[in-house]
């Protein structure tokens, strides 16, 4: 690690979002041709390295301040960490789309049931109670948290999850490749159960 | 896809798009970062009193914890702070100010203890111990453990916990998550916050310190028992502990691994914790050897009292094996397995049919030992006495003896028969099933010889013969055995009966079980497609039923039971004419058969008639009233299908008037089935509402409907065509229209009655798999009303309610009505295809039907391959046409541009 890059990662790490840019933009171009590489021919026409690219700082910046500073090398690691799985999500989703899943339609699209699919999508591993969100007491919050998602986050549940559009249809009105849209999704989700609670938290089974 | 070198017109440089992209990504981070409150943007609360935050170190469900130095002592210390703000409610609170209640309680070196609690600004911090460590799930991770070594550390886990249960506090959230392990490899126990404390006695609901109101769940779902999965606070005790720290055990050896699939959707989850078996761990790590796996198995257990009932306990457990010493936990026994295997089966009554069947095996095992006891006795006693020693001592003794083998014999034919029957329809019984009929068929064979000349036994081993003959030839056949070994066993029921009838030649009874012998070989028969060998059967039956009513006339007996088994015999004859007829290829013939039909039938409806009239009125007569009325209008219903028969081909040949006269007979014949139908349906209906509860005669009135839905199906089929291809016009269209609302209407009436009885004993597959048949009826009568969507979500539940049971009890039966749905969806597929107009629409259609008719195909030549007689080469003739239609027609498609 250079004398420049030790000290933009210490001070990315605590807090100064301008070093970061600085330290996105000198590794870019190196994410850009790793990424190009890993998505090959086989996914070309439907990920495209720039959506990865996009999301992948999104999260540098969320999760900087988690990042341990190892060493020479380390942040890049950490860098290239997220890219892959950001691809990985993004092609994962794809090869499953082909046999779409049944469960993907979280409810009637636009509905109140729609936002309890959603929750019950997202998994055991949150804190508001599927149920208490059926009660509709919880759906006020949801949708406040929806809001308040990066937007490509935000359109991506809105169209997807809770409209139920199809991924090539919400990649044509955003303006991304269809693997994109599942990457952003499962960032996305990722996001909104960090906002529902972690695992730890208690949650009603029954009210 | 895009690529700066290789598109060097492009406006922007890879440079400028990287800036512009992570300018976004940091403005979009800001604003999520306020959102998630991230510990960088956003500083920690007021001093609190008396101490100084440092940093956040965790943020929680129900607050942050933030490391801070206690200002008096210089102590470094862990500070949690509840959340304020929305997330708090009075709930949190009380759930907070409980939870430093409880910890001040306990003082265990491997719990972390608590100093202090206070309020600051309307939020709520309490201080603990500060332990520099990690969750045990990120210790395990890197620490590389041992099997024993991880027994070491969970032993120790264990010991803490108990301390606490010995203090009455359950932790109630046991997890990774809430077990730090320090640098040394201690571990400290976190978050007693949701713990309570246990009274020892029953729960009192409204208790002040109850946070948990009845219907509340506390926990984190991955680690919770069944009893927390469940919702019933009142349950959960030191045993919910133990299962959760099962979890954990299990976690710890497999490097993290769940017992049961914990992520998806909520009820699946809670489904897996209620009712999903533990993958063996061994399975995952091989080092993991049989005692372990027992102790994890037995924490694991659904069933609390199977369980380690204290953290004490299973520590025990653990330092046996660690010393090498046997461990306390024992496999499950054979039977218990059994029963297990039951309980998978989510049978409400399943429970008490597993019980049923441990009892079952030892009244078996029971007899025979008796048997075998008073064999040796009385060798013994033989050796003994060698004629002058007390041969009365000797006599009392083997009276004795064989009082308690009769008892114990009783006891073994009761379970066997009468609790076969029992659980015959219970959903998932089919191991029990076989495993009863395995065991009836060892009793029989251990009691062989034995019989002597007790006439009560011998009737008695003829009735278990003739059981086990009927299970193995009969409902099940093709699944639990063969045609010949019934027949065997029928052979041997005959056999004793006869000897019997020769011992007492007047007994009625004795003729009227000779008679039922030979109608059930009848019905053998009859499933072999021998319908001579069944037609003899069958008239020896009667001609056995006739002597018996003779005798029993003759005598002043009640006739009631046993002209009902003549009766039965009666219909037989006309059932074995039908199926006769059915199967004959040519028309003639076929016609010429349904004479013999109509008339076994007309003549059993008069003997039913004879009955109603002549004995006092009752449910069992108006019953087999209605039962002959059903079979008459089945038997016209064949009658005009058989006249239709090659009617295409005359259309073909356009002779429209002999068409035209064709389907005017075969209408005939409908209305006259339907006249009989509609007069059955209505006794049926009187009879049901008689016996509200005989599911029995709930499911003749079912059955009845769907025999009148069937018929005015037909009769609209009928005027369809005749509308289509022969020379009608719009009323024919009409008359089709409004009998097939008619029919609607019927079949939607017995569907209700179907799902009632479904409802009312869900462990009724008979029942379940009726509100199939309807579905598939109605799916079937939309489809040709061209209501397509309707259509479809009746077959799609059709065919959802088939899987369902198909999984639970595979009998040919079963996946061969699976079959069907498939096929039908297939034909469903292909209408809705040819009435979609874009291409893509029709070639999703045509994809779909195509999926459907592939799965009924597969599944018809794999039960073809199955059956012995050959048999259903006609519905893989149909399954073969559909799918080739719709291969043509996506060919056709893909020929288009």
């Amino acid at each position: 690690m250079t004398a420049t890059e030790e000290s933009l990662v210490s001070k990315a790490v605590a807090g100064d979002h301008e070093a970061l840019s600085e330290l996105l933009q000198q590794h870019a171009p190196a994410m850009r041709r790793k990424l190009a590489r890993a998505i090959g021919d086989a996914w070309r026409s439907s990920v495209d390295a720039e959506d990865v690219m996009q999301v992948t700082f999104l999260e540098a910046f969320l999760r900087i301040n988690r990042f341990q500073p190892g060493g020479a090398g380390s942040f890049s690691a950490w860098l290239s960490r997220i890219a892959e799985n950001n691809l990985r999500d993004a092609i994962k989703w794809l090869s499953r789309a082909k046999r779409p899943d049944p469960r993907r339609r979280v409810g009637a699209p636009g509905g109140e049931e729609s936002y309890v699919g959603l929750v019950e999508m997202l998994g055991a591993s949150m804190t508001t109670p599927s149920r208490a969100a059926a009660r509709g007491e919880a759906l006020g919050a949801l949708e406040k948290m929806i809001a308040e998602l990066p937007t490509d986050y935000e359109r991506v549940i809105r169209l997807y999850d809770l409209e139920g559009r199809s991924a090539s249809e919400v990649a044509e009105l955003l303006d991304r490749s269809p693997g994109a849209v599942f990457m952003l999704r499962a960032r996305a989700h990722d996001c909104l159960r960090e906002l529902l609670g972690s695992a730890s938290q208690y949650f009603t089974v029954t009210g | 896809m895009t690529n700066a070198e290789s598109q060097p017109d492009d406006a922007r440089s890879d440079d400028d798009r990287d800036r512009d992209m992570i300018d976004a990504a940091r403005e979009q981070a800001a604003k999520l970062s306020d959102v998630l409150r991230l510990p960088s943007s956003r500083p920690p609360p007021d001093a609190l009193p008396g101490y100084e935050i440092l940093r956040e170190l965790h943020r929680g469900g129900q607050g942050v914890v933030y490391l801070a130095i206690q200002k008096t002592t210089k102590r470094r210390v862990a500070l949690k702070v509840m959340h304020a703000g929305e997330f708090a409610g009075p709930k949190d609170r009380a759930r907070f100010e409980r939870e430093v209640e409880i910890l001040g309680q306990l003082n265990h070196p491997n719990i972390v203890s608590i100093h202090d609690c206070g309020t600051s600004g309307g939020a709520y911090f309490y201080v603990m111990d500060y332990i520099t460590g990690q969750p045990l799930d990120a210790h395990m991770k890197h620490a590389d453990l041992s099997v024993d070594d991880t027994l070491g550390l969970f032993q120790k886990i264990c010991g803490a916990v108990n301390a606490a249960h010995l203090k009455g506090v359950i932790h109630r959230d046991l997890k990774p998550g809430n077990i730090l392990i320090d640098s040394d490899g201690e571990p400290y126990i976190l978050d007693f916050g949701l713990a309570k404390i246990a009274t020892g006695e029953v729960m009192d609901e409204s208790h002040p310190r109850m946070m948990t109101v009845t219907g509340q769940f506390v926990g984190s779902l991955p680690w919770a028992s069944p009893e927390q999965a469940e919702g019933i606070p009142g349950r959960i005790d030191t045993r919910s502990d133990v299962y959760s720290l099962g979890v954990v055990l299990y976690q710890m050896l497999t490097g993290g691994k769940f017992p049961y699939v914990v992520v998806g959707n909520m009820r699946d989850i809670l489904d897996n914790i209620l009712r999903a078996e533990p993958a063996r761990p061994s399975t995952i790590r091989r080092q993991v050897d049989d005692e372990v796996e027992t102790i994890v198995l037995k924490s694991l257990s659904k069933d609390r009292d199977r369980r380690y009932q204290t953290a004490g306990e299973l520590a025990r457990d653990v330092q046996h094996y660690l010393a090498g010493e046997p461990i306390e936990a024992k496999r499950d026994s054979g039977w218990y397995v059994i029963k297990k295997t039951l309980r998978r089966y989510k049978v409400a009554t399943g429970v008490a049919a597993a019980f049923l069947i441990l009892i079952v095996a030892f009244a078996i095992t029971m007899s025979m030992l008796y048997r075998r006891a008073v064999d040796a006795e009385h060798d013994a006693n033989l050796a003994l006495s060698e004629a002058q020693t007390a041969r009365a001592a000797e006599q009392t003794q083997r009276e004795r003896a064989e009082a308690h083998f009769d008892a114990a014999r009783d006891l073994a034919h009761t379970f066997i028969f009468d609790f076969h029957d029992e659980i015959e329809h219970l959903r998932g019984a089919m191991q029990a099933r076989e495993l009863i009929l395995i065991k009836a068929q060892q009793y029989l064979e251990q009691v062989k010889g034995e019989a002597g000349d007790d006439p009560a036994f011998l009737r008695e081993l003829a009735d278990a013969h003739e059981k086990v003959a009927d299970l193995r030839g009969g409902r099940f056949a093709g699944m639990t055995g063969t045609t010949q070994e019934a027949m065997a066993h029928f052979d041997e029921a005959l056999r004793i009966r006869r000897l019997l009838l020769g011992l007492s030649p007047d007994d009625a009874s004795l003729h009227a079980d000779l008679g039922n012998t030979r109608f059930s070989i009848s019905l053998v028969h009859r499933r072999s497609h021998d319908y001579e060998a069944a037609r003899d059967e069958v008239e020896a039956a009667i001609a056995e039923h006739d002597t018996a009513i003779r005798l029993a006339r003759a005598q002043g007996l009640d006739l009631t039971p046993l002209r009902e088994d003549r009766l039965r015999a009666l219909v037989g004859v006309g059932d074995i004419a039908n199926l006769k007829a059915f199967g004959e290829d040519d028309r003639g013939a076929a016609l010429a058969m349904c004479d013999e039909v109509l008339d076994a039938y007309d003549a059993a409806y008069r003997e039913a008639r004879r009955c109603a009239d002549q004995g006092a009125p009752s449910t069992t007569t108006k019953h087999w009233l209605g039962v002959t009325l059903e079979k008459k209008a089945r038997a016209l219903l064949l009658v005009g299908s058989i006249t239709l028969r090659g009617v295409a081909d005359v259309i073909d040949a356009d002779d429209l008037p002999e068409a035209r006269a064709r389907y005017d007979r075969a209408i005939g014949h409908y209305l006259d089935a339907e006249a009989f139908a509609v007069q059955s349906e209505r006794i049926a209906a009187e009879v049901a509402a008689m016996e509200p509860a005989d599911f029995d005669y709930q499911r003749d009135l079912f059955a009845a409907r769907l025999q009148l839905g069937d018929i005015l199906t037909r009769i609209a089929q009928a005027h369809d065509d005749l509308a289509h291809y022969v020379d009608g016009g719009d009323d024919e269209l009409a008359e089709a229209r409004d009998r097939r609302e008619q029919a609607l209407t019927c079949l939607r009436r017995a569907l209700a009655g179907a799902e009632r009885s479904a409802n009312a004993d869900e462990t009724n597959l008979r029942a379940i798999n009726d509100v199939g048949r309807c579905l598939l009826l109605i799916g079937d009568v939309l489809l040709r009303l061209d209501r397509l969507d309707e259509a479809g979500a009746e077959l799609e539940r059709c065919l959802s309610i088939r899987e369902q049971i198909v999984a639970i009890d595979p009998i040919p039966q079963y996946r061969r009505d699976w079959a069907v749905a498939h096929y039908r969806l297939g034909q469903l597929g292909v209408k809705r295809g040819d009435a979609a107009d874009s291409v893509n629409v029709k070639l999703g259609y045509y994809q779909t039907a195509l999926t459907h008719a592939d799965a009924s195909l597969t599944a018809f030549r794999a039960l073809a391959d199955e059956s012995s007689e050959g048999a259903g080469g006609s519905t893989i003739r149909f399954a073969e046409k559909l799918r080739a239609e719709c291969a043509d027609r996506l060919a056709q498609l893909e020929g288009e541009p």
